[in-house]
């Protein structure tokens, strides 16, 4: 039996009202126990939750954020941004498995010193009865994928993939044939420069992105089934992810979802609008390949809210598929059976598929709002740059991290899942945050501030 | 010799009441419909308890002369709540006797006759198994 | 190879006592980049500091460490003496071994731990800090003071004497705030008016002080030494350069039954009035909401009578906005609403709060100075104060805190009443008698002793309409005895708050607010006048419950604070601001977002990334907006965004050196 556990809590603490309240703590000579290690920050919304991943991952067992009441901010509302990046962040680490005992939020003003110290021992309370903090560590650890399941229960529920309906067939060839009558005049007119679509490839069900610059090769053009691929960030404006040496107009066909990252990618100024003609097509549901094999329906397509083109200066094939705006209906069941499943069977899922992670980073590359120039974790202004698969921490929680700069942003086109080749469901961890910020709503966005 | 030291801690654990908050108004005795029959003042209630002295408290009739009206509990500047302090002496009372505390034969003695019917009522409901 | 200088303070026995700083230097000593480590008794002392100077310079340090008090305390103390041997001041962290440890901890040997670890996480983040340089601000030679009572009139005259212009804003039509409505004053009992008028026109007529009556805050903006206030003068309907307050107007106003504010409602007003008769300006205002030429259109009597032609129904509320380089919040108080008092019988009309009671005595109030039963006329024959109603109340009904006035000013009206009246029985029942001050006692001692009356300690029960007379159910705590009393008068000595529109006011401040409302100083000893946003002072009792003098004495404080804080020509920014990495910004306005001052903005700027040269969409931060919140800096998905002074590598730095102890997990 190793020493007694005494649990190390780091509290980061904003200067204007949360440092000051210790500082009245000490000057009261009022007692919290000495494992309470305080960082001080200007404002709490200086606090990266990076930094709180930081924390757990070097072995802290407990980490609390505190700041002034919502209202009194010393910078109006930072402590609303607090609020609400946090009580993401912490919805993020339960449904990953992480216990929610170990991560705090606390409001307490200069005066409150008793508040402080009264916070600070409950706190340590909390996390003495939790134990250490073994689940981050064994995530940074990466026991084996098959690692045994003692619970003896299903993770998740067995996932069926339904047969797209055979009548979308006729359809979607209809639709391939005018995308390349159009495509043909496009660059016939000098209207384009080029157009980016799917191109065959040498197996039906792998359609590659592809930017046609002749007439000729419009030939090699395809739109079926299988072209799932979101179109969207090829045409980021960017030296390292698109084509940023493109000076001509592109003319691109979105799907309707696909229109929507788009339409996301504008907002955040990374997207040229001038130097585009977005082409809506219609779209009956893409399937899923597995092992080169068709399987059925994808689950973004299952739960499909058959919403219309964001973006578009025309529509091909728009009347052909009934587009009739639907609400969640199943969108969050596979997120709500993770959320049943009790905390450690949440973090054994959670650790098996994010073990599999071999950090190829094609869930990154592939993101739409992954839209940065120069990734975070390719940062040297935070100590985690990682380009390879580790087993260290910062490793695994790269997911996390990832997530969570996209939380707000994530437009659920699906596509990190798609193109994992190691099969992780990876946008469960942004569906449960559209999940949150819903059902949140007024408690955490209130008053309305920008994201 | 009881220990009193105990039941000093179970009436203040019972009533939930923090006696330290008190700061001697009288605003619960100046509130209080019984005060001329009490032998010890609702705000003495508190005192007492402050040094320990439980043993004049029980002893005393001045424990089953109040109401129980609340007024001092509505009325305390410091949410001290001497009704319920009371209350929780007057178990402190009757537990160690363990059965019927008030027989039938003992209420004439006990109560004047123009006490409340309503007390006579609530006194039974309370004390008797 | 940077070398680290640490110095650790015993803060005499603060410290001392449960850290041991031996081993604490013991420890530190072999943590890398530790040049130079020591100890002495008080740091902040002038041998401290010499000692800290000398080893900078001795050793060519290039960043120090004070394991010592809070920063809020002495950081800037260590930050000057960086400067002067020689290195830049930013690169001075404090390790809080005072306030987080050794006044916490009493087991010598954990605070001990902790204090090295403290220490350790503050050399971390030292050997990446960098040198900052602050920017230079000018400062607008102009003040603001908010509200027009006694406070704001004495920082607005004390700031004006000193040569620099005020504008000093009021929401009601006339300076003199609560001290006007007051009839005599403790304890020398001198007039209230007599003392305030004076101060009233000097600052009327002083040529460095413009008056806003009638006037609102709307806006607020910038930072110390450059605020940008947007004033809302709300339409007066009387042209103030016409106007000659000759009075025709509010005599002529069939609109007579209005509640007379300043008589606390016990007495009517025009539609068109001055609160007072020594209202300064002596310039009317029409009450819109009970004119009838605005309710129906009809009327303008007020107009056909005004020989100057001053009323102009015309008038629209205008904006003025005006440069400031300081504030002074001076907003004052009010009585807080009795209605969750029943028992005291507050809606009979003899039973009365303390302001109403001045307003009765005050020789120019609803009775004429007669001390009448409101209720029919008779004259009292007993007269009974109950102190503490809503104060030290900790329930929802009151206020937690004492508010300090009322025992003082209930000495002072038995004084009044019993030697105008002697035949009057005057009670009081109190809880405690607080009368701290110069003469205070004295003047209480005399209305017991001299003056004969009755200090009861105990607390009311009950007060009970009995038709012509009330009936109070008390207790006397000493005699232990119940007190049934008749008495014709009953006087609540209610709680004070802080003025309504005091919690906008101090959003727009950005200052902060105490959760009674009051406004928070910036230290509760040693920066009693200022708020803790920088330019930001308080006066009165905006800051907490306060008498006349100690108002006054706060005012000339605050005074004093502007007045060194406009001498200055330029002020030095905090250099702890965020910065951009124009290489990984990508433009995507997340930051600009977030940012509550609007200091960022975008635009092409030209990038060279390994020899790729572009324009790129680049946000940009305004040095002089940014406060160094840092929210832009967590919104940034690429990192892009940092915070000097607060880096994402410093604040991990102190991250892992603080979790060291379960690295081997």
């Amino acid at each position: 039996m190793p020493n007694e556990f005494r649990p190390l809590i780091i509290a980061f603490c904003c200067n204007w009202c949360s440092y000051a309240g210790a500082d009245l703590a000490g000057t009261s000579r009022l007692n919290y126990p000495s494992n309470v290690k305080i960082i001080k920050v200007p404002c709490s919304c200086r606090v990266d939750p990076i930094f709180v991943l930081r924390a757990f991952g070097k072995g802290a067992d407990g980490v609390i954020i505190c700041g002034c009441h919502p209202g009194d901010c010393h910078y109006s509302t930072g402590n609303y941004h607090t609020r609400r990046r946090f009580a993401l962040l912490f919805s993020l680490l339960e449904f990953m498995g992480i216990e929610a005992g170990r991560m705090r939020l606390e409001w307490i003003s200069a005066a409150e010193a008793q508040k402080f110290a009264q916070v600070m021992n409950e706190f340590t309370e909390t996390i003495l009865a939790l134990g250490p903090n073994t689940r981050i560590v064994d995530i940074r650890n990466m026991p084996s994928a098959e690692g045994a399941n003692p619970t003896g229960r299903p993770f998740s529920r067995p996932y069926v993939y339904p047969p797209i309906n055979p009548e979308n067939a006729p359809k979607i060839a209809e639709i391939e044939a005018q995308m390349k009558r159009r495509a043909v005049e496009l660059l016939e007119s000098g209207e384009a420069d080029r157009i980016v679509a799917w191109k065959k490839s040498d197996f039906e069900m792998l359609p590659e992105p592809a930017s046609f610059h002749s007439v000729e090769s419009v030939e090699n053009m395809v739109y079926n089934r299988f072209c799932s691929a979101n179109l969207s960030k090829y045409l980021m404006d960017s030296p390292w992810l698109g084509d940023r040496k493109f000076e001509g107009k592109t003319a691109v066909f979105l799907k309707p979802c696909d229109s929507h990252s788009f339409d996301r990618m504008l907002k955040e100024h990374v997207i040229d609008r001038d130097k585009k003609i977005i082409i809506g097509i219609g779209c009956g549901g893409n399937v899923h390949v597995d092992e080169m094999e068709e399987v059925g329906l994808f689950e973004k397509c299952q739960v499909c809210r058959k919403i219309e083109h964001a973006v578009f200066d025309e529509v091909i094939g728009g009347d052909l598929f009934e587009r009739v705006a639907q609400d969640d209906n199943e969108r969050f069941d596979w997120v709500e059976n993770i959320e049943e499943l009790s905390s450690e069977e949440k973090f054994l899922y959670w650790q098996k598929q994010l073990s599999k992670c071999i950090r190829c980073n094609a869930c990154r590359n592939t993101c739409p709002v992954c839209n940065c120039k120069k990734c975070v974790f390719s940062s040297t202004k935070f100590d985690m740059a990682a380009k390879v698969n580790t087993t260290d921490f910062e490793g695994q929680m790269f997911h996390a991290v990832r997530a969570f700069h996209v939380a707000e942003r994530c437009t659920d086109c699906g596509e990190c899942s798609r193109v994992c080749p190691q099969g992780i469901p990876l946008h469960l961890l942004n569906r449960k945050f559209i999940k949150e910020i819903k059902e949140k709503g007024d408690e955490i966005w209130t008053p309305p501030i920008s994201p | 010799m009881l220990n009193y030291e105990y039941q000093l801690e179970e009436i203040l654990d019972i009533s939930g009441v923090d006696i330290g908050r008190c700061m001697k108004c009288g605003r619960c005795s100046a509130s209080c419909p019984s005060y001329d029959e009490m032998e010890h003042r609702p705000h003495q209630f508190i005192t007492y308890l402050a040094r320990g002295d439980v043993a004049a408290l029980l002893e005393s009739d001045a424990l089953w002369q109040c109401l129980a009206c609340f007024s001092c509990v509505q009325r305390c500047p410091r949410d001290v709540k001497p009704a319920n302090l009371i209350e929780a002496v007057r178990l402190a009372a009757i537990r160690p006797k363990g059965a019927e505390f008030l027989t039938v034969e003992e209420v004439e003695a006990k109560f004047a006759p123009d006490m409340p019917q309503q007390l006579l009522v609530a006194a039974f409901r309370k004390y008797m198994r | 190879m940077e070398k680290i200088g640490v110095f650790i303070c015993h803060c005499g026995s603060n410290i001392k006592a449960t850290v041991d700083a031996d081993a604490v230097i013991k420890e530190i000593r072999g943590i890398t980049g530790v040049a130079f480590a020591a100890q002495y008794p008080y740091m902040c002392a002038k041998a401290g500091q010499s000692l800290i100077e000398a080893a900078i310079r001795d050793n060519s340090l290039d960043g120090i460490v004070v394991a010592a008090c809070s920063p809020r305390m002495h950081e800037a103390t260590f930050r000057k003496v960086a400067e002067s041997a020689g290195l830049n001041p930013y690169m001075v962290e404090i390790a809080n071994i005072r306030e987080h440890c050794s006044w916490i901890h009493r087991d010598g040997g954990e605070a001990t731990v902790k204090a090295v670890e403290l220490t350790r996480a503050a050399i971390a983040k030292v050997r990446l800090n960098a040198p900052l340089f602050p920017e230079e601000n000018s400062v607008v030679k102009r003040a603001l003071v908010i509200g027009g009572g006694i406070a704001g009139i004495q920082a607005a005259l004390d700031i004006a004497e000193a040569g620099f212009e005020v504008d000093l804003v009021e929401t009601t039509p006339s300076i003199g705030g609560k001290m006007a409505q007051l009839d005599k004053t403790f304890p020398t009992l001198d007039c209230s008016a007599c003392i305030l008028t004076p101060k009233m026109v000097d600052c009327a007529s002083h040529d460095k002080i413009n008056i806003l009556t009638y006037s609102q805050i709307e806006k607020i903006e910038g930072f110390v030494g450059n605020f940008t206030a947007t004033i809302r003068k709300k339409a007066r309907s009387v042209c103030m350069e016409k106007c000659t307050g000759c009075g025709d107007c509010w005599n002529k106003c069939p609109v007579k039954k209005i509640p007379d504010e300043f008589n606390t409602g016990l007495s009517n007003r025009t539609a068109i009035y001055i609160p007072f008769a020594q209202a300064l300006p002596l310039v009317p205002a029409i009450d819109r909401e009970h004119c009838i030429k605005f309710k129906t259109g009809k009327c303008g009597l007020c107009q056909t009578v005004c020989q100057p032609g001053a009323i102009d129904f015309e008038l629209q509320d205008e904006f003025a906005t005006e440069k400031y380089g300081a504030i002074v919040v001076a907003t004052g108080f009010e009585v807080i609403e009795l209605g969750k008092f029943g028992e005291f019988g507050y809606d009979n009309p003899d039973v009365i709060t303390s302001m109403e009671f001045e307003r009765i005595t005050h020789g120019a109030g609803p009775t004429g100075g007669e001390l009448v039963r409101l209720s029919d006329g008779r004259k009292p024959k007993s007269i009974t104060f109950i102190q503490c109603v809503g104060s030290r109340d900790i329930t929802e009904r009151g206020k937690p805190y004492c508010s300090k006035i009322c025992c003082m000013y209930t000495a002072k009206h038995s004084i009044l009443i019993k030697d105008k009246y002697p035949d009057i029985d005057v009670n009081i029942f109190y809880i405690d008698m607080r009368t701290p001050g110069k003469a205070y006692d004295e003047f209480y001692r005399r209305s017991e002793e001299d003056f004969g009356v009755r200090y009861i300690k105990g607390q009311v029960g009950r007060v009970m309409d009995m038709g012509d007379h009330l009936a109070i159910s008390g207790v006397d705590l000493l005699d232990n005895v119940k007190l049934e009393l008749k008495t014709d008068m009953v006087i609540l000595a209610t709680a004070i708050q802080p003025a309504t529109g005091i919690k906008p006011l101090a959003s727009m401040l950005s200052a902060s607010i105490d959760t009674n409302n009051f406004m928070t100083e910036a230290h509760a000893k040693l920066r009693p006048v200022e708020s803790p946003t920088a330019g930001v002072f308080l006066a009165g009792a905006a800051q907490g419950p306060k008498d006349i003098p100690e108002t006054v004495g706060q005012a000339g404080a605050a005074a004093a604070k502007v007045i060194g804080l406009l001498a200055k020509d330029i002020l030095l920014s905090n250099p702890c601001t965020a910065t951009v990495d124009i290489n990984s910004c990508n433009g995507c306005s997340l930051c600009g977002l977030v940012c509550p001052y609007g200091a960022i903005s975008y635009g092409p700027t030209k990038v060279d990334e390994f020899g790729y040269k572009t324009l790129e969409r680049i946000s940009h931060v305004n040095q002089a907006l940014c406060l160094g919140c840092g929210a832009c800096v967590v919104a940034c998905p690429s990192g892009a965004m940092n915070l000097l002074g607060y880096t994402n590598l410093q604040l991990q730095a102190e991250v892992d050196a603080l979790c060291l102890m379960n690295s081997d997990r």
